[in-house]
């Protein structure tokens, strides 16, 4: 087993989570007849945009050696925001949306701030921003849930793109994929967020001021937390305060499964996004299998674990 | 670091001066996380009740609390409503029950958060001569027996009855068909007596052909329903155990063109669900009137001060609203 898994380390160093993906994909078509169906695999990708979403951000601030619990809270509040702001005050969406992003991006900010200026743990600060972000949802909303949307607000989680099948939240999710790749490929704040994840102290004494590129990093995962709640609130056509509990897990997951480290300095986007869809093929299948939701539960488990123990086997030496 | 010091003063204090300034602007019908009073001024001779829920985070609760604060202005009861901000914080809860045992309290209702962890502040209310009764939530009254504890009564529906109520509805209205189910997370005993008091309904002419869990998520439930309905295209009745997961599931069946052919049933009765009633999406929802468990506690909570023997299961209403009875 280790032989195999030394030599497959030759040549496909950098395509475990590819071939995870595609052993599972075979093992479900041969079980399902639909599972590889062109309307299963789409509504596949539509699955998985809201936590896709949610872990291209996480990733950013996993890059940097940080983590963020908050972001299943901030995508509550920012729902409950622009719901307010449309269902309630008439806002335009454009405007709603905007002001949601807004106050996404202050809360990741202020997430970062304490990370940086005030030396808090990520764990801590966000954990304390995870309850904040929750409370304020709650009592913004005081326990209600706020639908009725207008269609063109809609039209972003559940229309398709013009003369095809394809949603238009999957190639939201994939241009902001290509942005945050972008970012992190050719942008000097990219090359700062690995350095600071591999060692911040380096980084810092090479000139490069850690605490700004910190703030960007929580900030971005502010910004992905507030687009995931557009299109939730938009697919689902209701904001809800208790919307997103628990979804931080499923976007760490994602991020670890596509090769990430909670150490920082390691992975890259398009690893997430894999991840994520690992993630979504996974319920998918075990839907489509009808098993059981107590045997869900613990194969989930088992294959986020064994997809990270490949992935370490592979890079040891 | 000194200057970082005088940051932090600063923060915090501008942070609570602006949150306190927030709840004074929105007046005592602000979802309390901590405490409210209904009754007036809290005068010597009036009976005072602690009234102890899991959370205020939904309809369900907020209509609870109208629901008792009415009742005890009416009664002229003195309640403090607790809620912690979760539905998992059994801590608070311990806290609250704690408080309300120093604090002189005739009566403590509550809706426990846990089937267990709260045994020990039971017995000490006991201890204390103070008659508990349990609203919504039951708790798992052989362990508290053990532990030499006891509650006056349990004022709730009866789960497994109330979603029966949808199961005879669809097998009278329903020639029969493939069923797939909505569940809530793994382990919650309400979820499985609805799951399991709509089954046992369904005579031979139906198959169970899916029961997956949606853990009470909207946006879980909309794509867990995806799934099943393309593994299981003709699916002819949904039952989602609670309205969340309904309301999710109504969503997917409409986005795969299949309104309309699919009968949907779910828990609950909340505000989206009257709605999709009227609109036709929906064919039942089981009610089951927050307030007027809440009006029965305390007057069950008022008999126990005076000394009567309650009932183990104090039922209340539960309905099943369609487009015949909707409001």
């Amino acid at each position: 087993m280790t032989m195999n898994l030394k030599s497959l380390k030759l040549d496909l160093s950098k395509l475990t989570t590819v071939i995870v993906l595609v052993v599972l994909s075979v093992l479900l078509g041969m079980l399902s007849p639909v599972f590889m169906t062109q309307a299963n695999l789409i509504n596949i990708m539509q699955q998985i945009t809201v936590n896709a979403v949610l872990a291209v951000g996480m990733s950013i601030v996993i890059f940097t050696g940080g983590i963020d619990l908050s972001v299943g809270s901030i995508l509550a509040f920012v729902g409950i925001v622009m719901g307010k702001l449309m269902v309630d005050g008439g806002v335009n969406p454009v405007v709603a949306v905007v002001a949601g992003v807004v106050v996404g991006m202050a809360c990741g900010a202020f997430n970062g701030m304490l990370i940086s200026k005030f030396k808090l743990q990520p764990m801590i600060a966000t954990l304390g921003m995870m309850s904040m972000a929750r409370g304020a949802a709650l009592t913004l909303a005081n326990g209600r849930t706020i639908t009725g949307y207008s269609p063109s607000f809609r039209w972003i989680g559940s229309g398709n793109i013009m003369g095809t099948r394809i949603p238009v939240q999957i190639l939201f999710m994939l241009i902001l994929y290509a942005g945050f790749h972008y970012l992190l490929r050719y942008r000097k704040y990219g090359r700062f967020i690995y350095s600071i994840g591999g060692n911040e102290e380096a980084t810092r004494l090479s000139g490069v001021n850690v605490d700004r590129v910190k703030i960007l990093a929580y900030s971005l995962s502010g910004l992905t937390a507030a687009l995931a709640s557009v299109v939730l609130v938009s697919k689902l056509n209701s904001a809800q305060s208790i919307a997103g509990t628990g979804y931080e897990l499923d976007a760490i997951a994602s991020a670890v499964i596509g090769g990430a480290r909670l150490t920082g300095g390691f992975g890259n986007v398009w690893g997430t996004l894999l991840g994520a869809i690992i993630m979504g093929v996974i319920r998918n299948g075990l839907n489509l299998l009808n098993v059981s939701s107590y045997l869900q539960q613990l194969i989930i488990g088992v294959i986020i674990i064994a997809a990270v123990l490949f992935d370490s086997l592979k890079g040891r030496k | 670091m000194k200057k970082a010091k005088v940051w932090v003063v600063m923060l915090v204090l501008s942070l609570l001066v602006g949150l306190v300034g927030c709840g004074k602007s929105e007046g005592p019908s602000a979802p309390a996380t901590g405490g409210e009073t209904a009754g007036g001024s809290g005068s010597e001779d009036k009976v005072k009740i602690a009234y102890i829920v899991k959370a205020l985070t939904d309809q369900f609760w907020i209509d609870m609390q109208t629901g008792a604060l009415e009742t005890a202005t009416e009664l002229g009861v003195d309640l403090a409503f607790q809620a912690p901000e979760k539905e998992t914080n059994v801590e608070t809860q311990i806290q609250y029950m704690e408080n309300a045992i120093a604090g002189g309290f005739d009566a403590i209702i509550l809706s426990a958060a846990d089937s267990k962890a709260l045994n020990p502040t039971i017995v000490k209310a006991n201890q204390a001569g103070i008659p508990v009764i349990l609203v919504n939530d039951t708790i798992d009254l052989d362990a508290l027996a053990a532990d030499g504890g006891k509650v006056e009564t349990y004022v709730g529906i009866d789960q497994y009855e109330a979603a029966s109520l949808a199961g005879k509805y669809a097998v009278e209205t329903i020639d029969g068909g493939k069923v797939a189910v909505l569940e809530g997370a793994a382990g919650v005993l309400a979820g499985e007596q609805r799951m399991n008091g709509f089954l046992d309904q369904l005579t031979d002419n139906f198959e169970v052909v899916a029961s997956q869990t949606a853990n009470w998520d909207r946006n879980q439930a909309f794509n867990v329903m995806q799934n099943i309905l393309t593994s299981q295209p003709d699916i002819k009745v949904v039952w989602a155990v609670s309205a969340e997961m309904g309301q999710g599931a109504i969503q997917a069946i409409e986005q795969a063109g299949l309104a309309g052919q699919i009968s949907v049933f779910d828990f609950d009765a909340s505000a989206d669900d009257m709605e999709a009633i009227k609109a036709g999406t929906l064919v039942g929802t089981v009610a089951q009137y927050p307030n007027l468990q809440a009006k029965a506690a305390i007057e069950a909570a008022l008999a126990a001060i005076e000394g009567q023997t309650l009932e183990a299961h104090t039922k209340t209403l539960a309905e099943l609203i369609t487009i015949d009875n909707i409001q």
